[in-house]
């Protein structure tokens, strides 16, 4: 006689996607925040599996990483169960596509191997970080990017590396992408000045972001956007050398 | 990396003082430490808060204050034994430690990453219900509301489903407020429209974790809530499709949410193996009318004695000799074949208590729990005296039984004998008494 096998399936898991659009320009080379990258980018890894498992049936999370130079480079064609993720490093050469990075993310989110698990979604996170002003065209990429629903509902956080006054158009791209569109709250945007910060404020950020984000909790009365703006205000506020600007919408105002 | 360092000493609000040994794990509020208790050299965990809005709230510190000049409701709560003085920018409680065996009941969720972390019987899982259903039902009657019941309460001992409820700092007097607005999923939906938690919103979040325990998957997944509308579950409609909009899987009137196979495969398949008296309780329980109406909701109470009376009347097999000892739910009469190995049932025999507890039906290998109990005080096992099977009784107590049977022979088992069930004959367990039917 066999015995009926009534061990429980696993309850179905919602999937929060994260994508980091890395900026791997030859600029990135200046005091060594490629490195930090490179450093910082297992260690996140690591982090996020854990989080991923105390999340228990909540949600598993998925990475994905879009790198742009002269052009734009994607880890995986599509985010990937964190638990599978193997970073890469990654080199800093060339200019600052940021175009194509937001044409592949795009498409990325097109895809149906990204945007199609059986048991839903939770809203996606989209992390740029950047050291320099884009290349032309990203304006129209980006627009093109915030007609998709699936950005419409991210959550956007802007790490910018050693902004000047004169990054004007830094400025403005990293404003314009971090606007919040439909997922409420106010944009997130960091600027860091000592660079050797850097290391400290990507964990940060990423732990966050998926913290928070992969278990879609309020409290206090606070929206999970609003809590995530709040945590990283909070904790990146206090690192030295690190600035949350307050900006207008084109991108003044953050000096 | 951990605010206090291995050899730290905190002093005690009662004047004693505690040494840090290490550290355990953190999570949202603060973090948790293993510490010895001076003197005594008691080990014990010691919870420290590192969330400021916790150490900046007066309330809070007198909520744990007060709390800890009560008594546990029962055993079950890791309960606040003492409160740390203000010290080290902070302040922290000390209670039991978890235990070895104990599983975070949100892990029996997700079996692919805990493969150890599911219930071993159906003894195990209403054991869990029992013990939750008790240790609520006590809390509220002792004027408390926990405010914040999820599948992080809770852990448990997946072989024997004994319960330890944690985090019991958010309990605070029922009508009052700490803070705490509870975890989407298993927040009623009063409290998700910003009302203040109390004990009818304990019995909402109770109700989910109670199938949960018996059903693995969650009451209010099914095909609505993955629909492609939903495809991404934003946090306001989470807290409309878990809350004010829910639709129970099994709600009859409402199939719209029905499980789905493929993703919901506890919530089919266990359904099936309920009784009929689970299944129609879950039903009131979670039906659109408990949702939006606190009044209608059922009480700890209820549920114990509901599971109570299932403990009684479940069947425990042992009739194949190859495969191991299993155990089913089983309402009225028993089915002539077992529903999970399909071999010949065995013979059962009936304890009728009367009005004290509810009839209790023993079958081969089945433990004999008197009350409330989780101690057995009897184990039923099959035996073949020349060539006919019956069942005896072992006595698994302390104390002695005596038996009278119908022809008013007089005889007492003691512990470790056995006595044969012979229909007609009473047993006076001590402060229990059954009369045995066949």
């Amino acid at each position: 006689m066999a015995l009926a096998d009534l061990r429980p399936r696993p309850s179905a898991r919602r999937r929060m996607n994260m994508f980091y659009l890395l900026d791997t320009s030859g600029s990135m080379r200046y005091n060594d925040c490629i490195g930090s990258v490179n450093r910082a980018m297992p260690e996140i890894v690591g982090i996020l599996r854990e989080i991923s498992d105390s999340n228990h049936d909540q949600s598993d999370i998925y990475l994905s990483c879009i790198t742009f130079d002269n052009e734009a480079r994607e880890l995986y064609d599509a985010p990937v169960d964190v638990k599978d993720f193997r970073w890469a490093d990654v080199k800093a050469e060339g200019l600052t596509n940021l175009k194509a990075a937001f044409d592949l993310l795009e498409a990325q989110l097109q895809s149906g191997a990204a945007m199609s698990a059986p048991a839903g979604h939770l809203r996606p996170a989209v992390l740029l970080l950047s050291d320099g002003d884009p290349d032309d065209g990203w304006e129209e990429a980006l627009d093109r990017l915030q007609a998709n629903l699936w950005f419409r509902q991210a959550y956007k956080i802007a790490i910018a590396i050693g902004c000047k006054p004169s990054n004007i158009e830094m400025c403005r791209a990293l404003t314009r992408f971090a606007r919040p569109l439909d997922a409420g709250g106010e944009p997130v945007i960091i600027s860091i000045d000592q660079l050797d910060r850097l290391y400290d404020v990507i964990k940060l950020v990423s732990s966050t972001v998926s913290r928070i984000g992969s278990s879609n909790a309020a409290a206090g009365g606070r929206s999970p956007a609003q809590r995530i703006r709040d945590a990283i205000v909070n904790d990146a506020g206090n690192i030295v050398g690190v600035n949350i600007p307050s900006m207008l919408d084109d991108g003044q105002g953050w000096y | 990396m951990p605010s206090l360092s291995p050899g730290t000493v905190i002093t005690v609000s009662d004047g004693s003082s505690l040494t840090v040994i290490a550290y355990i794990a953190s999570g949202g509020q603060g973090e948790v430490y293993r510490v010895r208790r001076n003197p005594g050299g008691r080990e014990m965990a010691l919870k420290w808060y590192t969330n400021r809005a916790i150490i900046d709230n007066p309330d809070f510190l007198k909520t744990l204050r007060h709390n800890c000049r009560h008594k546990a409701p029962s055993d079950a709560f890791l309960w606040p034994e003492a409160v740390t003085d203000r010290q080290y920018g902070s302040f922290g409680y000390i209670m039991r430690l978890r235990p070895e065996g104990f599983v975070d009941l949100g892990k029996f969720f997700c079996i692919d990453r805990n493969p150890q972390a599911y219930f071993r019987s159906w003894l195990a899982k209403l054991t869990a219900c029992i013990q939750i259903c008790d240790a609520f039902s006590r809390l509220h009657n002792n004027g408390f509301s926990y405010q914040d019941i999820n599948d992080g309460s809770f852990l448990i001992d997946p072989f024997r489903g004994h319960v330890l409820i944690c985090d019991n700092d958010n309990i605070v007097s029922d009508g009052c407020s700490n803070g705490v607005s509870g975890k989407p999923h298993y927040m009623a939906p009063e409290v998700a429209e910003g009302n203040t938690p109390d004990r009818a919103s304990d019995r909402f979040s109770l109700a989910i974790i109670l199938y949960r325990i018996l059903m693995i998957d969650h009451p209010f997944e099914g095909r609505s809530t993955t629909s492609d509308e939903n495809r991404c579950l934003t946090p306001d409609r989470e807290m409309l499709l878990f809350g004010r909009e829910a639709v129970f899987c099994h709600d009859t009137a409402d199939r719209s949410n029905a499980p789905v196979e493929g993703l919901h495969d506890n919530s089919i398949l266990y359904w099936r193996y309920l009784t009929s008296r689970l299944q129609r309780a879950f039903r009131i329980a979670l039906c659109r009318r408990a949702i939006v109406d606190p009044c209608c909701r059922i009480r700890a109470s209820s549920w114990k004695q509901m599971m109570l009376a299932e403990r009684a009347a479940l069947v425990t097999c042992h009739a194949a000799p190859d495969v191991p000892v299993h155990d089913y739910l089983c309402e009225g009469a028993k089915p002539d074949l077992c529903p999970l190995c399909g071999s010949m049932t065995g013979a059962e025999v009936w304890l009728d208590f009367g009005d004290a507890m509810p009839a209790y039906r023993l079958t081969a290998s089945k433990p004999l729990f008197l009350g409330e109990s989780f101690v057995p005080e009897g184990i039923c096992r099959a035996v073949n005296s020349s060539g006919v099977d019956s069942l005896v009784l072992e006595n698994v107590s302390r104390h002695t039984w005596h038996i009278v049977e119908s022809g008013g022979r007089r005889f007492k088992v003691v512990p470790g004998a056995y006595c044969r069930l012979v229909g007609g004959a009473s047993i006076n367990f001590g402060s229990w008494r059954a009369k045995i039917e066949i």
